[in-house]
């Protein structure tokens, strides 16, 4: 165990001494893959060039929350404006809405729809709601059902797409049947809507347990949190014919649970300044100062051994 | 001579500034009521845009999936439905938009409060000639002033 916080202190040590590079890089590098995964639309070419998503990329990690939010909404519209106008115009009043009602009073919180949308693309989507209950709390559930409806709404995306008109004057007519497709989905979707029940359920239940004052709360919050969301797909899949590999679910739940505990054991370094570069200067002296923060982390205990001579 | 305490407290006042010393300046600038006001009118404009907005794609839908005819609508009810859920959305994010920016402020406060503080701690350090500039900080007159009324103007 003591092995394990001497890695531990020695992580942190190392994160926090080059944070600023290492948030920036993984900054960009989630940007990129979204950019990508949004690319994988392939209707405007021109963004789909590898030039263009490292430039995606960097802008990413240099704007604020709230323009990141709008450049995705852009850069989806502008792939479907080429393929479809009707679909574009459609998507961009549905983002317009989340953005103003939430992402924009919200911004910090409306991390967890990427980051949700991001573990649906990488099939460890358990992990969000596991997150959001035990560092967010209850508020974390409006970003969790709009991420939920995102990814479930991208695939009708394409049957959208299918319905396109071919001349301007049957634009409305187009517009409004994609409107009624959407509702009808939105509607019937059973997968979607349980997905979301059993997320906030999950989120409430992990929020609740990891508030306890008994020892471990956090970690027994995880635990509980992962089994609540099992037993829930469960019972989706047995009530309800929800569209859901139940196999999949197990492994993905093991895995965010692993992850989350990884996440947990580490929390302590978010709380923390980081290291700074500073220059300033009095009557005298011109100074440029690095300044490392102390982890004072819980030490191992060390054994001293005496050897007395004979 | 190069004294260590000193440099301690330069290297914590420079970081607070490159870190928050922009945004919680724009915050300090107004009074908690004034930064509150200007703030929840942004909130309300986004909401009754958002609001006009779902209200559109509500009356699409009336119109075209429902295919009721525009000229049988009886527009005196769907007006004050319309007035009545355009109230509730505007009361519901000028409440939400006044806890969401009044928290910001308090917290903007914390972090300037805790520099005053180490601004003064450096003053002891400084020839007593100089003392005085250092009271004349442009921080410092606004947050003597705590006016807290009209909140959810």
């Amino acid at each position: 165990m003591n092995q394990i916080y001497q890695i531990r202190e020695t992580i942190i040590g190392f994160y926090k001494t080059y944070e600023k590079v290492i948030f920036s890089i993984l900054r960009f590098i989630l940007s990129f893959i979204i950019f990508q995964f949004i690319s994988r639309m392939g209707y405007a070419v021109v963004l789909t060039k590898m030039p263009v998503g490292i430039l995606f990329g960097i802008i990413g990690t240099i704007i604020s929350v709230q323009w990141f939010f709008l450049l995705i909404v852009v850069v989806i519209c502008t792939h479907l404006a080429f393929v479809s106008i009707e679909a574009a115009v459609l998507v961009f009043v549905l983002s317009t809405i989340i953005y103003l009602l939430y992402i924009r009073l919200f911004p910090k919180q409306s991390l967890l729809i990427i980051a949700l949308i991001l573990g649906f693309y990488f099939r460890i989507p358990y992990v969000v709601p596991l997150f959001a209950g035990l560092f967010v709390g209850v508020s974390g559930i409006v970003p969790i059902i709009f991420g939920t409806l995102i990814w479930h709404f991208i695939p009708h995306i394409q049957s959208l797409i299918e319905m396109k008109s071919s001349e301007l004057m049957e634009m409305p007519n187009t517009l409004a049947n994609m409107y009624i497709s959407t509702i009808q989905w939105l509607a019937k979707d059973q997968t979607t809507i349980i997905t979301i029940i059993i997320f906030c359920v999950t989120v409430i239940t992990v929020h609740l347990i990891a508030k306890l004052s008994i020892d471990y709360s956090w970690y027994i919050a995880i635990g509980i949190g992962a089994v609540v969301n099992l037993i829930g797909f469960l019972i989706g899949l047995l009530i309800v014919d929800i569209d859901i590999n139940l196999f999949g679910v197990v492994l993905s739940t093991i895995a965010s649970m692993i992850i989350m505990f990884s996440i947990q054991f580490f929390h302590i370094i978010v709380d923390y300044s980081r290291a700074e570069r500073v220059e300033f200067e009095d009557e005298e002296n011109y100074y440029y100062v690095k300044i490392i923060p102390k982890i004072n982390l819980e030490k191992p205990k060390r054994e001293i051994k005496r050897i007395v001579q004979d | 001579m190069i004294e260590e305490e000193k440099i301690k407290l330069m290297s914590k006042l420079a970081v607070y500034e490159k870190s928050y010393g922009t945004s919680d300046e724009k915050i300090n600038k107004y009074y908690k009521s004034d930064y509150v006001y200007i703030q929840n009118w942004w909130s309300r404009i986004s909401a009754v845009v958002g609001g006009i907005l779902l209200i559109g794609l509500m009356l699409f839908h009336k119109i075209v999936a429902q295919e009721i005819n525009v000229f049988d609508i009886d527009y005196r009810v769907y007006g004050t439905w319309i007035g009545i859920f355009m109230v509730i959305l505007i009361v519901f994010y000028s409440l939400l938009s006044t806890y969401v920016y009044g928290k910001r402020y308090e917290n903007a406060q914390g972090r300037i409060n805790n520099y005053l503080q180490m601004l003064r701690q450096l003053d002891e350090y400084k020839p007593s000639n100089q003392q005085e500039e250092v009271k004349e900080e442009a921080y410092e007159p606004n947050l003597s002033n705590s006016r807290d009324d009209n909140r959810l103007l």
